[in-house]
């Protein structure tokens, strides 16, 4: 009567062979749980390594770090850049006052991200100088010290007084009516590291006023302690330390995940690094 | 009724095997998800390459720009310059190469520089 019941051969062939394949599914579980785990860690830093290599290009694409006066790059190392940064674009409504220094311009910025900021920006303004060559055209560097509002733009049309300092040659008597006027802030981009100990790539605006940087604000991250890394170029692909020579901006991010299980079971952060280069659009060329 | 009795050690080795191969199935697709997001970086690190070639040749003067290829890690980058417009402007177009499972494959990607100042 076989049928009454296993023997414990049986049993234990049995037991065996369900120890065995249990045994074999429950690591191929583990392994594609760290797997998935890896991979959206992956599919995370690789999005934030392609938003720095979005926003990066986009900031620093229209530097001209060549002007004749000074530097759009104001300070450069490998782990930060300090830039001006274009924030609004007026245009004179009326001649400059030149004793006191004094622009009026069309209330409404012709274009720009935002109005200007007396305590953030500086100004370029064009002079034109002789009308009939463009040899002398030079833009006029200072600083927009105080602002105020007014109806003395040409049909009594809303106006904005930019009161200027610290002009730079050729000064405002080359100055017409009419000429653009481009503010600009000083903004850095940098790595810093966060009070957890987390790397991101920073940006802040020097503040004119107070004479500081604002509170940093982070663009993306987290990155690798080495995660940002900017090479400069000069026209001929020499690496420079000079900012007016500067023509291209090699730029690296590499990007960190958070601590995930690795496919033999340690525990590690997986990076992911990008390589771009950026050249200067707004340079003198040749 | 002989079959009421159990399975015979066939059956439990077929059925064996097929569970295994369902789940060597499964196992695969998390390897092909894993190659499918590295080949993606890859697509933008070839991308980047490309795009910072054309980068490199819009800072150069016209007259000093020449054709070339170079090796970047395991990509040949090669590049190539046309003058357009009565010699005011010039065509640049660059190619990565890149080692796939069988061969390989081109990436091409190209701009126009000015020549004026």
């Amino acid at each position: 009567m076989k049928n009454k019941g296993f023997t414990i051969i049986e049993v234990l062939v049995a037991l065996v062979i369900f120890a065995v394949v249990s045994g074999s599914i429950y690591q191929i579980l583990i392994q594609n749980e760290r797997t998935y785990r890896q991979q959206a860690e992956r599919v995370t830093i690789n999005s934030n390594v392609r938003t720095a290599l979005a926003i990066l290009p986009g900031e620093l694409r229209e530097l001209n770090a060549s002007d004749a006066l000074q530097s759009d790059i104001v300070g450069m190392s490998s782990d930060f850049i300090q830039y001006k940064a274009m924030r609004n674009l007026y245009f004179l409504c009326q001649d400059p006052d030149v004793g006191p220094g004094d622009i009026t311009v069309w209330a409404n910025p012709w274009y720009g991200t935002r109005a200007m900021d007396s305590d953030l920006d500086s100004v370029f303004v064009f002079a034109d100088g002789s009308e009939a060559s463009r040899n002398d055209d030079r833009w006029v560097h200072a600083g927009a010290k105080q602002l105020s509002t007014g109806t003395d733009c040409p049909g009594g049309a809303a106006s904005l007084e930019i009161r200027l300092q610290g002009i730079s040659a050729p000064g405002l008597a080359a100055v017409r009516n009419g000429a653009p006027v481009r503010g600009y802030e000083v903004v850095q981009l940098s790595l810093y590291e966060d009070a957890l100990g987390d790397y991101w790539l920073g940006r802040n605006s020097w503040r004119k006023g107070g004479s500081n940087w604002t509170a940093i604000e982070p663009l993306l991250g987290p990155l690798s302690a080495t995660g940002l890394q900017f090479t400069y170029y000069d026209t001929l692909g020499v690496v420079t330390a000079v900012p007016r020579d500067v023509a291209r901006i090699g730029v690296t991010v590499e990007g960190e995940s958070n601590m995930v299980r690795t496919s033999s079971g340690g525990v590690g952060t997986i990076t992911v690094d990008l390589v771009t280069s950026i050249a200067l659009r707004n340079n003198v060329r040749f | 009724m002989k079959n009421e009795k159990g399975f015979t050690i066939i059956e439990v080795i077929i059925a064996v095997i097929v569970l295994s191969v369902g789940l060597l199935g499964l196992a695969s697709t998390s390897a092909l998800v894993t190659r499918m997001i590295a080949q993606g970086h890859r697509y933008t690190e070839i991308a980047a390459m490309g795009q910072g070639k054309l980068e490199e040749l819009r800072v150069v003067n016209c007259t000093q720009m020449s054709s070339g290829s170079e090796m970047q890690g395991n990509y040949v980058v090669a590049w190539t310059i046309v003058s357009i417009a009565g010699g005011d402007g010039m065509l640049i177009a660059s190619g990565v190469q890149s080692p796939t499972g069988t061969g390989y494959r081109w990436d091409v990607f190209s701009s126009i520089v000015s020549c004026k100042r």
